[in-house]
């Protein structure tokens, strides 16, 4: 496994508890520290204050969903890796993602085996 | 259409059969037109035909070769001088013939010799035509003793008179002595043998021949001109008693003298202008063609036109004679010619007939054992009775204990019965049958069955039994009463059972008149005299063909109005592309589409509505048409928001012979192709919602199931590590199943029809409709939509028309509001609610303009209620929201003059989690 700094630090949106918290577990068993957003509202207020080296996000949420949030992002000139975990399986939004940079998307529900690959896609950005 | 096969063989049939009738009545009617023309059968109208032909005929001068020299019978007698000095001037002029055509009996041989010993001297001995003892017809003539050695040229005959007219002279009469022939025939060298007599040219100019009297020649001479090259003719000078002949160009009171149609008839054939005429086998033959041709001509047409060609013909055969005669000198028989017309005529009517009678004698009864087959069951009509089918179902449907049907006598005040069931007439306590009295004057004053509980109608009553008696009318007519009996149980309905018994009661009345209708037309068809004065005798066929044709008629419109019923909007093409038929709603759909659907071929329609190549469009038709099966095709756009399924079908006629079972189909026995465009929108609205709603669900699920595969994850890495873990998992499972729970409560609900009004919907899927409903509008008022939309949202449980009433209103309302060149900015947002079961969150549009506005107060002026009739946008806009209301649906709307509308709706979302996890 990639040896992770301590500095690194990814952002979390999901809006699913049971499912942002088993990950942040995970995670941080791999000593990734993870910040925890709602949706992409609170994300953007997070992103505003702080810096992280990744983004991981779901794309259906209340508020600002996920394509918007990273639509917004782009628009400010960022550049933050940022990962997508969504349940969408529209090509069309896909290419739009692509389109905006996003590095990865992943097709819930994702496999163990699955989440062992994007873990290693998470040091690869840190 | 196995019905129709089998009328058109039988019309074959009959046409066969009518044949052979037909072949033999022409073949006598030639016959018979070929033998009274041989026979000149038609001799005397012929003649009088060409009498008034020859009258009217142009009157063409002719060269006169002849001239008529009158010597007086005195001066005949009186001296052989005076004749020889007559030659002799004659002479001087050189004449092409002197004949001398007087008796010369008196005169001595050395006479004749001198005069005859000129060349151009010759004597024409008159033939007299004498009855003898009998009747028998003999032929005399006078001449000089001292030249019976001597053969004179010719004889002058006496004329051929018919019925009184002289139209001809005989170029030869055979006497058993010898055969004598016309001098005419000789002078002019004319085949004898080819003609029998020379038909006069009376149209020879005004006068044709020249008289001249001797006494005037040998007193004062003549000039040249009446004498050279020309036949003199030396006759006896006519006298009070020689008798005149008629003939066709002068009546009987100006008889033409015999010697003059002689120089007529000479003068004729000298110039060749005799009237030719048809031997009677040519005329016969040219009858016979006429005939069948005109045979053939009229079976095309009818006796009006007949007639009207047989009065075309005539005219154009007399006018055809009157040219020919005049013109060429010759007559062709006009009469006999129309005549065979006029019995063409005669015979192909009747013919046609006798063809028409089989065929229609067939089709009525072809049509008619159809109908009856298919009107009613044929144990209906193999009773004699049918009241007892009728009172046994009246009986079984009303649950009846007795029934009988009674029956106005006509012109009394009494009944009589027609049927009865459990009981008869002589169970019936009242004897008088008048229906003028009680029970039935009281039966005939209600609405309802009358209850007969005060004096009861049938002898015995049963237990429990009510009597009721009701009157039976057709269009306020009495025409009989029924009389029942019921033994209630304890469900029984009385305000039920009178409303059935009065439906009954109706239908059967209507049977009693349509009986009593159809008695009394049989009475007067059955009556011989009737139908005899009344021209009736041999309609009855037409009658029944008109009851057939009716029959059709109705079944005709059944079947228009079966088509016309249907639930898909249907079109009958033939096999070439062109319409048919179609149905009320394909109108209503050819109206509502872009399409010009009637004016598109079956293969434009295919391949424009489902928006595939001609070719492919072209290749699912010949399928269609070739194995006669059907196929479904998706349309695109027939109309916005309607989503239709073209449905191809051949029709085919039903097989229902044997011999027909193992035919392959060939496209040309195809009755049409039936396109049906089946709206297939609500079925697909509801897979749609089922669609949107498993999304919804699997996207909830899929969390659940990451949320699983994360812990197992964790465990595999370090088995003893967390009971968090653990009960994380217990967790992700239970929600699993309570959300999948929720989600089929839910969906059960939605279609029941508890839930008719309110439909599970996607809030985006309303919202793009909308704005496409209103596209139009925002063009025309210079507008632009600025929306920002989600991917992905939770459903609404809402009434449709509620939902997209409100979101029509309220962006109508922000679009008239509107300042030109703005737009109109709209945006939908999921957020969370949790103050409803299974509404876990909201979804809200949020709507706003730029635009003039109103005063906030103005806005906030509530209506209770939406019974108001104000049309303008903000009106209707809060009526909007009152309909709107009973779905939780919260509008909060503001405005300011100068900056326009905002409009926020909430609408309850659904997305199965149960509140109390969230």
């Amino acid at each position: 496994m990639t040896e992770v700094t301590n500095q690194s630090r990814i952002l979390l949106i999901e809006d699913d508890k049971a499912l942002s918290k088993l990950t942040i577990m995970l995670l941080n068993r791999e000593h990734i520290e993870v910040i925890h957003a709602q949706d992409g509202e609170e994300a953007l207020l997070l992103l505003n204050d702080q810096e992280f080296n990744l983004i991981i996000t779901d794309l259906n949420m209340p508020q600002i969903d996920g394509l918007t949030l990273i639509t917004e992002l782009r628009e400010k000139q960022s550049e933050i890796p940022i990962i997508v975990t969504t349940g969408v399986t529209n090509e069309s939004i896909h290419k739009q993602l692509h389109g905006l940079g996003v590095a990865k998307i992943y097709v819930k529900p994702l496999m163990s085996n699955i989440y062992g690959e994007l873990i290693e896609d998470i040091k690869r950005y840190l | 259409m196995a019905r129709h096969i089998n009328i058109s063989k039988s019309l074959k049939a009959a046409a066969q059969r009518a044949d052979w009738t037909k072949v033999m009545i022409s073949l006598f009617m030639a016959s018979f037109i070929v033998i009274i023309n041989l026979a000149e059968m038609l001799r005397l109208p012929e003649l009088l035909v060409y009498d008034k032909l020859v009258f009217y005929s142009y009157e063409k001068p002719q060269q006169n070769h002849v001239l008529l020299l009158e010597v007086s019978p005195q001066a005949l007698n009186e001296s052989p001088k005076q004749l020889t000095g007559i030659i002799d001037r004659l002479l001087i002029h050189s004449p092409k013939q002197i004949l001398m055509m007087h008796s010369l009996e008196q005169f001595k041989q050395d006479q004749l010799q001198q005069w005859l010993k000129h060349e151009q001297v010759d004597y024409i001995p008159t033939v007299y035509r004498t009855f003898q003892d009998g009747g028998d017809i003999d032929y005399q003539y006078k001449s000089s003793r001292a030249l019976q050695t001597i053969t004179p040229l010719g004889f002058a005959l006496p004329v051929s008179s018919s019925y009184g007219i002289t139209r001809a002279i005989p170029f030869a009469i055979f006497t058993p002595e010898k055969v004598l022939h016309s001098f005419q025939a000789e002078l002019t060298q004319t085949n004898t043998k080819a003609l029998n007599s020379i038909f006069i040219n009376f149209n020879q100019g005004t006068p044709s021949i020249p008289r001249y009297k001797a006494e005037k020649l040998l007193k004062v001479g003549i000039i040249d001109e009446l004498v050279k090259d020309k036949i003199i003719m030396i006759i006896p000078a006519p006298d009070d008693f020689m008798p005149g002949l008629v003939t066709p160009k002068n009546n009987y009171s100006e008889p033409v003298l015999p010697y003059y149609v002689q120089a007529m008839a000479l003068n004729s054939l000298l110039n060749q202008s005799d009237i030719s005429m048809l031997e009677p086998w040519q005329s016969a033959s040219i009858c016979f063609l006429l005939f069948i041709f005109y045979l053939f001509s009229f079976q095309w047409l009818n006796l009006r036109f007949g007639t009207l060609i047989i009065l075309t013909s005539t005219i154009t055969l007399l006018t055809l004679g009157w040219y020919l005669l005049s013109f060429h000198y010759f007559y062709i028989p006009v009469f006999s010619f129309t005549i065979s017309i006029i019995t063409a005529l005669l015979t192909a009517i009747p013919l046609h007939r006798v063809t028409e009678q089989y065929v229609f004698d067939s089709l009525r009864l072809e049509i008619l054992s159809q109908l009856k087959s298919k009107k009613a069951p044929h144990s209906f009509y193999q009773v004699d009775d049918p009241w007892n089918h009728i009172i046994v179902f009246i009986n079984q449907h009303l649950f009846l204990n007795r029934s009988i049907l009674l029956e106005r006598i006509e012109n009394d005040h009494r009944v009589k019965e027609i049927k009865s069931l459990g009981c008869s007439i002589e169970d019936i306590a009242e004897q008088r049958r008048d229906y003028t009295r009680y029970p039935y004057n009281q039966a005939l004053q209600q609405q309802i069955p009358f209850n007969l509980k005060d004096r009861l109608y049938f002898k015995q009553n049963f237990e429990g039994e009510k009597q009721f008696l009701i009157p039976l009318k057709f269009e306020n007519e009495v025409l009989g009463f029924w009389a029942f009996t019921v033994i209630p149980d304890t469900n029984w309905d009385q305000n039920k059972f009178f409303s059935d018994i009065n439906v009954f009661a109706n239908q059967i009345g209507l049977l009693i008149h349509n009986r009593k209708t159809f008695n009394n037309e049989d009475n007067i068809n059955k009556n011989l005299l009737t139908q005899l004065l009344n021209f009736n005798l041999g309609l009855n066929n037409h009658k029944s063909l008109k009851s057939a044709v009716d029959g059709l008629g109705l079944r005709l419109r059944i079947m228009e109005g079966i088509f016309d019923g249907m639930s898909s909007a249907a079109m009958l093409y033939d096999l070439f592309g062109n319409i048919i038929s179609s149905n009320q709603l394909m109108d209503q759909l050819a109206r509502e589409s872009h399409f010009s659907i009637y004016e598109l071929t079956s293969l434009d329609l295919i391949s424009q509505a489902c928006a595939i190549s001609q070719d492919e469009a072209r290749s699912r038709l010949r399928h269609v048409a070739m194995n006669s099966e059907s196929i479904d095709l998706p349309l695109s756009e027939l109309i916005e928001n309607r989503q239709y399924l073209l449905r191809i079908r051949s029709i085919k006629p039903k097989i229902n012979t044997a011999a027909n079972i193992n035919d392959h189909d060939l496209p040309f026995e195809l009755l049409g192709i039936l396109f049906e465009f089946i709206n297939v929108t609500p079925i697909q609205q509801r897979f749609t919602t089922d669609i949107i709603v498993y999304e919804n669900l699997n996207s909830i699920l899929r969390n659940d199931l990451s949320s699983l595969s994360l812990c197992q994850l964790q465990l595999s890495l370090s088995p003893d590590t967390d009971r968090e873990i653990l009960d994380q998992m217990n967790q992700a499972i239970q929600h699993c199943t309570e959300v999948v729970t929720n989600a089929d409560k839910l969906l059960s609900y939605s279609s029941s029809t508890v839930a008719d009004t309110a439909k599970l919907l996607h809030p985006l899927d309303v919202l793009n409709r909308t704005l496409i409903e209103l596209k139009n509008s925002m063009t025309q008022a210079q507008l632009s939509f600025n929306t920002m939309l989600p991917t992905f949202t939770s459903l609404i449980f809402i009434g449709e028309e509620a939902i997209n009433n409100l979101l029509f209103q309220s962006l109508r309302l922000l679009i008239e509001d509107a300042i030109p060149d703005t737009q109109i900015n709209i945006s939908l947002k999921e957020q969370k609610r949790t103050n409803e079961l299974q509404h876990t969150g909201s979804i809200v549009i949020i709507m706003s303009n730029t635009g003039y506005g109103v005063p906030q107060k103005e806005l906030n002026t509530e209506r209770k209620d939406a019974s108001y009739i104000e049309s303008d946008s903000l009106s209707l806009f809060k009526k909007a929201i009152i309909s709107a209301s009973p779905w939780q649906v919260i509008v909060t709307s503001t405005s300011h003059v100068g900056s326009g509308f905002e409009v926020n709706i909430e609408l309850p979302a659904i997305n199965f989690y149960n509140t109390s996890e969230t």
